[in-house]
């Protein structure tokens, strides 16, 4: 049997996994015990599933998820879980549909194993490198004390994001549309601290550390240490943040101290966060090289293999949307109109305008849309749409930035680890 | 049973066709791991089955058309009856499994798609 294979099915639907592979389905409301699929999972397991009435819908037999045990995440709702070691996992179009993402609903996206006991009063941040003036280290309540506060609606999304529609396909988790999130964030700038320990004038990049822990537990072997240029972290939306949404930051996005660069790769916003070093030179740190969050540098052909020293670092991400009402996959009355609405995001530009397709993107009308709270933030659209005759239809978003830079339609350059899919957002739904 | 053969079914699925990193082979729907088996002069696969479906399907037809198509055992089924209700192909008898076995393990569906359809779970119910 397939670990990979059961669990990446699980990934996409749960409760349709379950109807798919063992003919389970489960109590609607209470979605625990078994109305069907007993008996063939008590065959396939060669015992029975003892409390099986409490077994809860969506999750994968312990017995074929080998090592990897189901779990819930504490403080997350609703996220589809794509892997348990490290957790990862992913928010359901439908569930971003806050204009401030909760924090429930804000993705996952772990690279080690988040440290287990977090002590505040312990808790320090460093700033140190080749290019500080000085090496100085602030405990949470100093950096709290001695900088201004700063609270900004800031869009992260994981540079992988769209990964799974990669043919030939990309290794890495296969995350579909939902590594992405835009809560609030408060925090000190970056640029406040780093200025008052002291940046010398040949600084080019400042790179993080964090608590979390490598995967294998290696003493001193870090999981990811990533990092952005000096322009970058010099950006006044750039934090060293503590809170999401007023609240302090939750366990699997960084408590108590995080980095947050809005519109990059969300890898670059270190979590866990307690060193920062500022560099002379590109930050050399875990998954700054090889083919971690680097794209060919020059384009190349589906399922090239391209050696590392022809990949480059991605920075800011390209453009593009989420249709985030209605959920996909819903019937709705032909006769009646239907106002969709979702949100549209750029790394670096604002965005400019979005476009609704019910035809395959054969005709476009441009949807209404926001500005940005903050530089950053993602916008919001709305579009009141109207079927022309019953039948099956897809919805379409295509947002454009500022610079006349549209999602496409199908997947834009194949890279060999699947980064930056921003192929415009369908739904389905059925109109009777 | 039934339940338990279509669940061991699925799993056989699960493992070859849908869940693997899928080498390019006929249909794309091989595992790379597996060893391929050769082709003959047309490109069909010869594996358990070839005889059968080279017997049966290839007195009217290139067997390049099977070649150039993918997909599930239904489809495939559908076809064979369409072929036999409209274009003379006689009944398969004993050899059908067979032959519906081996198109499906060799010409199953394409899994790898510049945009694929989307995913069962975010499509609208089919009866309504």
């Amino acid at each position: 049997m397939s670990k990979r294979g059961i669990h990446q099915l699980y990934s996409k639907d749960p409760i349709a996994a379950d109807n798919t592979v063992f003919g389970r389905t489960s109590h609607g409301v209470s979605r625990r015990g078994f109305l069907s699929g007993l008996k063939t999972l008590t065959a396939l397991l060669g015992a029975e599933v003892v409390y099986s009435q409490f077994m809860p819908a969506g999750l994968i037999p312990a017995a074929f998820a080998q090592s990897d045990n189901p779990f819930s995440i504490p403080g997350k709702e609703g996220l589809t879980i794509l892997n348990d070691r490290p957790i990862n996992a992913e928010t359901p179009a439908h569930l971003l549909d806050d204009r401030v993402t909760p924090a429930k609903h804000f993705f996952v996206r772990n690279n080690g194993l988040p440290p287990e006991n977090v002590d505040l009063s312990s808790w320090t941040l460093t700033i140190e490198g080749e290019s500080a003036a000085q090496s100085k280290t602030f405990t949470l309540d100093e950096l709290k004390q001695n900088f201004k506060h700063y609270t900004y609606q800031l869009t992260l999304e994981c540079g992988g994001n769209g990964r799974a529609e990669f043919a030939p396909a990309a290794t890495g988790n296969q995350w579909s549309t939902g590594a992405v999130g835009c809560p609030s964030w408060t925090g000190v700038r970056l640029k406040d601290v780093l200025s008052a320990v002291g940046v010398k004038s040949d600084a080019v990049y400042i790179g993080y550390y964090g608590k979390d822990q490598h995967l294998s537990r290696t003493p001193g072997k870090e999981a990811i240490s990533r990092g952005v240029p000096i322009s970058k972290a010099m950006e006044d939306e750039s934090l060293i943040a503590w809170q999401m949404n007023g609240e302090p930051l939750p366990a699997m996005n960084g408590y108590p101290l995080r980095l947050v660069f809005g519109g990059w790769p969300a890898s670059t916003s270190g979590k866990w966060l307690s060193k920062i070093v500022i560099r002379n030179k590109v930050h050399d740190g875990a998954k700054m090289g090889g083919k971690a969050y680097r794209l060919p540098c020059e384009p190349v052909a589906p399922g090239t293999s391209v050696p590392d020293s022809q990949m480059c670092i991605i920075e800011a991400m390209p453009v593009k949307s989420l249709i985030t009402y209605p959920r996909s996959g819903i019937v709705h009355k032909q006769a009646q109109s239907l106002e969709v609405r979702g949100h549209a995001w750029c790394g670096e530009a604002a965005v400019k305008a979005v476009f609704t397709s019910i035809d395959f993107g054969q005709t476009w009308q441009q949807a209404s849309l926001t500005k940005p709270v903050n530089r950053h933030a993602w916008q919001h659209f709305t579009s009141k749409v109207r079927f022309p005759q019953k039948g099956y239809y897809e919805i379409w978003a295509r947002a454009v930035d500022e610079n006349g830079r549209s999602q496409p339609m199908v997947l834009p350059g194949w890279n060999p680890k699947g980064y930056l899919n921003n192929a415009c957002h369908r739904i389905a739904l059925k109109a009777v | 049973m039934d339940r338990l053969h279509g669940g061991k079914a699925l799993l056989a699925v699960l493992q070859t066709s849908l869940f693997c990193v899928c080498a390019s082979y006929g249909g794309d729907s091989y595992a790379a791991s597996t060893a391929l088996p050769p082709k003959d002069e047309n490109g069909l696969v010869k594996a358990e089955g070839y005889q059968l479906v080279k017997a049966h399907c290839s007195a009217c037809h290139s067997p390049s058309l099977i070649v150039q198509n993918h997909m599930r055992r239904e489809r495939w089924l559908e076809t064979i009856r369409w072929m036999q209700a409209t274009q003379k192909l006689w009944p398969l008898g004993e050899a059908e499994p067979a032959i519906l076995d081996y198109l499906e393990t060799w010409y199953g569906p394409k899994t790898q798609y510049r945009r694929p359809p989307l995913p069962e779970a975010l499509m609208p119910p089919k009866t309504q």
